[in-house]
Order: C-alpha cells, then sequence, then structure tokens
C-alpha cells in the first residue's frame, strides 16, 4: 500500500472514528440518563432534550475531530524532519489535546445552558472519555506517521516495537 | 583469489586512502576476501600516512558490526599486514648508517659510495624518509633485500601470500615516480616479491599505480636541509618513465596516473606530522585503478595501452562521466558512491549529534522513534560506534579535499552542502541532490524511512550494525 494511500485511510479513521464516537456518546447517555436529564432542562420532553442533545455532541465532536485532523495534517505534511533536533514536536501534540479536552469539557458544560438543556458530570466525563481520550488521544496514536510515531504520549504501549 | 594492496610512501598512503573510502562504500568487486594491506614508509610519523592510518584502523574495527551480508555496505573487509607501517630505515639513522659506511672508508667500495652519493645525502637523517632523493632509498630497499627475503620483516605478507595460493593472488602496489620512497619502492618491492613468488612458486600478478606529477610546493626555511623538490620531479619522472619504459616485467599491469597542472600544497613540510597534503582527484583515480586491477583479469595478448583522459578539454572541470568504467555498468560506481555518501551525510547530519545522549538518556527518545525501534533494547557496540564516528570525519575530509581543487570545478557530490571542518551539513537543501544528478532524497524522507517498520528481514545483521544498515538502504534513491 502506497504512503499516499494509507494517509488517506488515515483521515477517512479520523472521520470515521468521530462518527462513531458521536453515535456512542448520543446513544449511550440518551438511553442512560436521557429521562432523568430530559425531566431536569425545564421538563422538556425526551425528543426535544434529545434533538439538543445531538447538537452538542455534533458541536464537541466536529471540534475534537478538528484537533485530531490539525495533528494529522501538521505531522503528516507540514512537519518534515530535517534536523536532528526536528523530530518530536510533542509540544504541538499536547497543546491539541489540551484544547480537546477544554472542548470536550467547555462544550458539555456551557453550550446545553445556550440550548436549554442540562447535562451532569458523568455525561462530561463521558464525552471526555469519547472525545478527548477515543476521538483525539487514541486516533493520533494510530494516525500519526511513523517520523512522529511515539509523539502522543503513551503510543509506545501500543505500537508494536517487535518489527526491527 | 586473495588481494593485496601496498602503498609506498605518502602519495602510495594518499591512494590508499581513496581505496579504502571506496572500500567501506563497497565499491570494490563482489565476493572479495579481505583486501590485505601492507605499507611501506620511512617516516612512519608522516602526517598524509597517520590520517589514512586512523581511518584505516577505524574501519578495521566497526568492519566487525554485523550489517548482513547482502549488501554493498563495508562488504569489502580489510586485513592490516603487520608490522604497519613498515619501516625500510631504523630511528635515526642515516644512509651511511645503513651502508656501514665507517667500515669501507678508505677501501675503493667506499670511494665509489662517495661519489654516488653526496655529503648531504649521507648524513642526513632518514626518519622522515628520503626526502625526495629515490637514490637514497633504493640503495636502503637493496640493502634491506637480504632482510626481506629472510623473511624477518615481511613475515606477515610472505605468510598470507602462501595461505593464499589455492588460487592466483594479485598484488596492487602505488606509490609516486618522482618522489623518494615511492620511486625508489615500486620497481624494487616489485621485483622482490617477484622473483620471491618465482622462487617459492607461488602465482602473483602484480599491478602498479604511478603517480606522476600532480602537487607542488615551494619550500620555506630549509635551505640547508635536504629534502624533495618539485622542479626535479618532471626531471625524476622522465628517468622513472625510461626505466619503466625500458623494462618490462616489472608490473604485470602498470597505471601511470598523473594530471596537467599541478596542485599548489599550501604548507611545506620536510615530512613528520606535518606533512598533511590535501587529497586530490589524482589519487581517488589510481584507487579506481586498483579497482580495475582487482576486477579484471589481463587478456594475455602483450602490452595494452589505454589512455584514458577526462573529457573537458580545458581540463578545468570533471564530473562522473570523467571517471573510467570500473564496472561493466559504469554507473554503478556512481551509484554506490553516492548511496554511501548521501549514508554518510545522514548519519553525520541526523544521528551523530544526538546519539551518544539518547544512549545516555539525557534526551526524551520519544523524538526519535528509530532508536527506540532499533537501538533502545540492543546492546550496542559502543568501541565500533565510536571508531565509525571518527571514520566519518576522516571521509567526510577526504571527500571536502577531492571536491576542492585550486582552480577546478569538481562536479561529483556538491562541496557547498558541507563543511569538513567538524562534519556537517551547511546546506540541508542541497543534499536532495547533491550529485548534481536528477533523482531526488529529502533529508525527512530518510528520517521516515528509517522510523518505517523494515519491509524485509535482516537475518544477518544485529544491534548497531543492524541500525546502520536499515540507515544506508534508507538513502536508496
Amino acid at each position: 500500500m502506497s504512503r499516499q494511500t494509507f494517509s488517506i485511510i488515515k483521515f477517512l479513521a479520523i472521520i470515521v472514528t468521530t462518527f462513531i464516537c458521536i453515535a456512542a456518546t448520543y446513544f449511550l447517555v440518551s438511553n442512560i440518563f436521557g429521562g432523568q436529564l430530559a425531566n431536569a432542562s425545564n421538563g422538556i420532553t425526551l425528543s426535544a432534550w434529545k434533538d439538543k442533545y445531538l447538537d452538542v455532541v455534533i458541536l464537541t465532536g466536529a471540534l475534537t475531530c478538528v484537533c485530531s485532523l490539525a495533528w494529522f495534517i501538521l505531522s503528516t505534511f507540514i512537519f518534515k524532519v530535517r534536523y536532528s533536533t526536528g523530530g518530536g514536536q510533542r509540544t504541538i501534540w499536547a497543546a491539541l489535546a489540551f484544547l480537546a479536552v477544554v472542548i470536550s469539557v467547555a462544550v458539555p458544560m456551557l453550550y446545553p445552558a445556550r440550548v436549554g438543556i442540562q447535562l451532569n458530570a458523568p455525561v462530561i466525563a463521558i464525552f471526555v472519555i469519547f472525545f478527548a481520550l477515543i476521538n483525539y488521544w487514541l486516533i493520533t496514536i494510530f494516525a500519526t506517521p511513523v517520523s512522529f510515531k511515539y509523539t502522543p504520549v503513551g503510543a509506545s504501549i501500543f505500537l508494536s516495537r517487535g518489527r526491527k | 583469489m586473495a588481494y593485496y594492496f601496498l602503498s609506498i610512501g605518502g602519495s602510495g598512503a594518499k591512494v590508499m586512502e581513496s581505496l579504502l573510502h571506496l572500500s567501506v562504500a563497497g565499491i570494490l568487486p563482489e565476493g572479495r576476501e579481505p583486501l590485505k594491506i601492507f605499507s611501506v614508509d620511512p617516516d612512519t610519523g608522516n602526517g598524509n600516512l597517520d590520517r589514512m592510518s586512523i581511518a584505516l584502523r577505524n574501519f578495521e574495527e566497526f568492519q566487525k558490526l554485523s550489517v548482513g551480508n547482502d549488501t554493498p555496505l563495508f562488504k569489502n573487509k580489510i586485513s592490516i599486514i603487520k608490522p604497519y607501517p613498515w619501516n625500510p630505515t631504523r630511528h635515526d639513522t642515516t644512509l651511511d648508517d645503513m651502508m656501514a659506511y665507517p667500515m669501507y672508508r678508505g677501501k675503493p667500495i667506499g670511494a665509489l659510495y662517495e661519489v654516488l652519493f653526496t655529503a648531504k645525502e649521507r648524513n642526513t637523517r632518514l626518519n622522515q624518509g628520503f626526502r625526495g632523493h629515490p637514490s637514497i632509498g633504493a640503495a636502503v630497499l637493496a640493502q634491506n633485500y637480504v632482510l626481506l627475503t629472510e623473511r624477518k620483516q615481511w613475515d606477515d605478507l610472505f605468510y598470507n601470500l602462501k595461505t593464499d595460493q589455492n588460487s592466483k593472488t594479485k598484488i596492487f602496489i602505488a606509490g609516486s615516480v618522482f618522489g623518494g620512497t615511492g620511486a625508489a619502492g615500486l620497481p624494487t618491492v616489485s621485483r622482490l616479491l617477484k622473483s620471491q613468488a618465482e622462487e617459492d612458486g607461488y602465482r602473483i600478478s602484480i599491478g602498479g599505480a604511478l603517480m606522476l606529477p600532480y602537487f607542488d610546493f615551494t619550500p620555506e626555511g630549509s635551505s640547508n636541509e635536504l629534502f624533495a623538490r618539485s622542479e626535479e620531479f618532471l626531471i625524476n619522472t622522465k628517468a622513472a618513465l625510461k626505466y619503466y619504459s625500458q623494462r618490462d616485467n616489472v608490473f604485470d599491469t602498470m597505471y601511470l596516473i598523473g594530471d596537467s597542472s599541478t596542485a599548489h600544497v599550501k604548507k611545506f613540510s620536510v615530512g613528520a606530522r606535518e606533512q598533511v597534503n590535501d587529497s586530490h582527484i589524482v589519487e581517488l583515480y589510481a584507487a579506481l585503478a586498483a579497482i580495475d586491477f582487482f576486477q579484471n583479469e589481463p587478456d594475455g595478448y602483450g602490452t595494452n595501452f589505454k589512455y584514458i583522459c577526462h573529457g573537458d578539454d580545458k581540463n578545468i572541470s570533471f564530473n562522473w562521466n570523467d571517471f573510467p568504467s570500473v564496472y561493466d555498468d559504469k554507473k554503478n560506481f556512481r551509484n554506490l558512491f553516492v548511496k554511501f555518501t548521501r549514508f554518510i551525510f545522514a548519519y553525520v547530519h541526523l544521528i551523530k549529534p544526538v546519539l551518544n545522549r539518547l544512549i545516555a538518556g539525557d534526551l526524551p527518545d520519544y523524538q526519535y522513534p528509530w532508536f527506540i525501534d532499533m537501538l533502545k533494547d540492543e546492546e550496542i557496540e559502543t568501541r565500533a560506534q565510536k571508531n565509525f564516528d571518527d571514520y566519518v570525519e576522516s571521509f567526510v575530509t577526504w571527500l571536502k579535499q577531492i571536491e576542492t581543487l585550486d582552480g577546478r570545478s569538481i562536479n561529483l557530490i556538491n562541496s557547498n552542502m558541507f563543511s569538513a571542518n567538524s562534519a556537517r551539513l551547511t546546506d540541508i537543501n542541497a543534499f536532495k541532490n547533491c550529485d548534481n544528478g536528477t533523482a531526488e532524497l529529502d533529508l525527512h524522507e530518510i528520517w521516515y524511512r528509517l522510523c518505517e517498520p523494515p519491509k524485509r528481514n535482516y537475518p544477518d545483521a544485529k544491534g548497531f550494525g543492524k541500525f546502520l544498515r536499515r540507515l544506508y538502504d534508507a538513502c536508496e534513491v
């Protein structure tokens, strides 16, 4: 498989992962906490709550997806190692990771109030798990090009060092 | 088939230096046994020999690295024949001492000796060689002939010759015909080896690179000393060529290599450590002559002459097309040399600055996937690695000097891309197309390939050698 094809697959994998995270977060929270949170949100119907909640999930997913794609594009097409000190770029990766965490916390905390629904702390934790951990951290581990493959923290746990 | 290279004098050492770099790059023909190296030089502290010897001993050490068998990299091993270098004189001796002149003083033979050699020639200490006087060298080497045939000094060489007799042995000798040691040593050593081989029934073939004048110098403040004079080079050369033209059995194959203009040596020195002449493209030609000799069998139809001149009539520029074909595929030399050069500079630029700090744990290794994948859990052969690091400096210095010839344009490797004063790349963009060819290879691409999972197995490679092999393979265009 050519390097270009592999990059396209990685790009699509990020998009697909985002959809999966959005779907998982939406259905998981809707099924577990939906009724309770709908009642707490000025008694709106579950169906109306789900619509508004979906907006929150999509917004969070889309923004963290931007973070993942930003890292993917930077590490694949922008960052070039032409000096011995040019590898790593963990500061950029960590900054984007921090942004993904902030998005995963701030969006479910601030945005629901604007659309008239409420979310609770466990839901925010689920957002962090799906959007910061999976949709950014985990996906960047697998979507980072080999020249920066150990830059995502913990990548060496997942990436085999056996094939020397 | 066994292969020997004998360097005689300073110019021979410099040809050896070029041949060494070609050996490390794997440019010698396939299927070689180790290239056995022997050196003759009375000026054992000579800077030219010294620099080459350091590189030689570096390679002797790091050639042990396991890079695998199916690669040109380090494939041409070397073996240094001791004593190295062989000094035909003793410390602080003069020609009078060597010839035992006091014993013959006042006798007819002593008087003849006085006629043949001036007082200055007789009384100059020979620690710094034969001072451009082949007559001294010839006398000393002839005096040593007994020693040679008794094999006390050349035991190792003759032992090797004896053990290599399952097939024909090829011996290549390089030296200048215009100086002292080379001019005296080339015919003497060749004849010695031939007669000894004949006596012992060895089958040997001897090739010689006879270096014609290609440098000159201006002596400084040593007017009373005996030393080589560049104004005598042409006279010496004429006499030497006449000698070789009259004796057709000195060498089985002879390569005469020179330049129509001479490079000026910046710093004059009579000899010793201060005598460090820059490398010259003529020496690279001589090294290619050695490869040609090792590669080809004489056709057996008597004397053949081939004249090889470079293409630029004005004698100003050199490029890849100016090299004689040493292989069937002429591009092979260029490809191997350029790939090796890329490999060296990729190492110098991307690996060497951080490797020791990574090994010591002073740098975060996540930045260097190749280190985590290939070296972190390996026992790194630090001695070989240190020798390789030192060799890299020698190679870059040599290459810079080859590329920098007064008034000439050498268009082999782009010399603007690197500095030899502590080897480093100075123009990373020039690295892409370092041989002025059409193919490009970026440093990032090499880094990327080095971090990729290997596309094949390296069953015979391990440790630091395997890492160098991966880096070398990553430099393929």
